[in-house]
């Protein structure tokens, strides 16, 4: 028998879909706020927690063309140990390493390469997240 | 209230709803990743202290601003 779905609160006033995550790395774990972004391929996280987990992000090693709103830049791309959020985790996970400005109020972003394991459900009328296994 | 005391993340962030908080985490809720009591160990009104502080403590910190609002008259597209 699958897991069973997962149901979180979901606040349809605020201006973002916040989530904490958890992210392992080989010295560590390090707990951030993110924003739930489907807009977003990879989930991604500032500089600081990757290397506080263990990894050196640059730009000589793997990276990735990064199209974001309104500019494209080369971003390191590491991949991690795990991505913890919801309660579940996804292993061997690919993050892109990038610092999001000062003014948001989360550091990072949950993006479809952890989503896309599960089914999501914004049930903004219900103000219900529910996370069910693909 | 002493800044050590262990206490609801709720409240700590309920109580600083403007800054940026470094808070070592006592209890974190595996079931769905979310810490649930810690200590504030600092908070600022920029992140980038913190994070310096963040990534050279030992043990589980959590990096939260206090409220998921964005400043007033700011929009987000990621």
């Amino acid at each position: 028998m699958p897991p069973p779905s997962k149901v979180f609160p979901l606040d349809p006033t605020k201006p973002l879909i916040p989530v904490d995550v958890l992210l392992e790395g080989p010295q560590g774990q390090q707990l951030i706020r993110m924003a739930l972004d489907t807009g977003a391929t990879y989930t991604i996280a500032p500089r600081w927690v990757l290397q506080a987990i263990g990894y050196q992000p640059s730009a000589t090693g793997q990276s990735i063309e990064f199209i974001a709103a309104g500019s494209v830049e080369r971003k390191p791309l590491v991949t991690v140990h795990g991505v913890c959020a919801f309660g579940v985790r996804v292993a061997k996970s690919p993050v892109v390493c990038h610092d999001l400005p000062a003014q948001s109020p989360v550091r990072g972003l949950l993006g479809l390469n952890f989503l896309r394991h599960f089914n999501v459900h914004l049930n903004f009328l219900s103000r219900r997240l529910v996370l069910s296994p693909r | 209230m002493s800044v050590r005391t262990i206490q609801p993340i709720a409240a700590i962030r309920h109580r600083h709803p403007r800054e940026w908080l470094l808070i070592e985490v006592a209890r974190l809720d595996r079931r769905t990743t979310t810490p649930v009591t810690g200590r504030l160990v600092a908070h600022a009104k920029r992140p980038e202290r913190l994070e310096r502080q963040a990534a050279r403590t030992k043990g589980l910190v959590y990096l939260v601003f206090g409220s998921d609002t964005l400043p007033k008259g700011y929009a987000a597209a990621f």
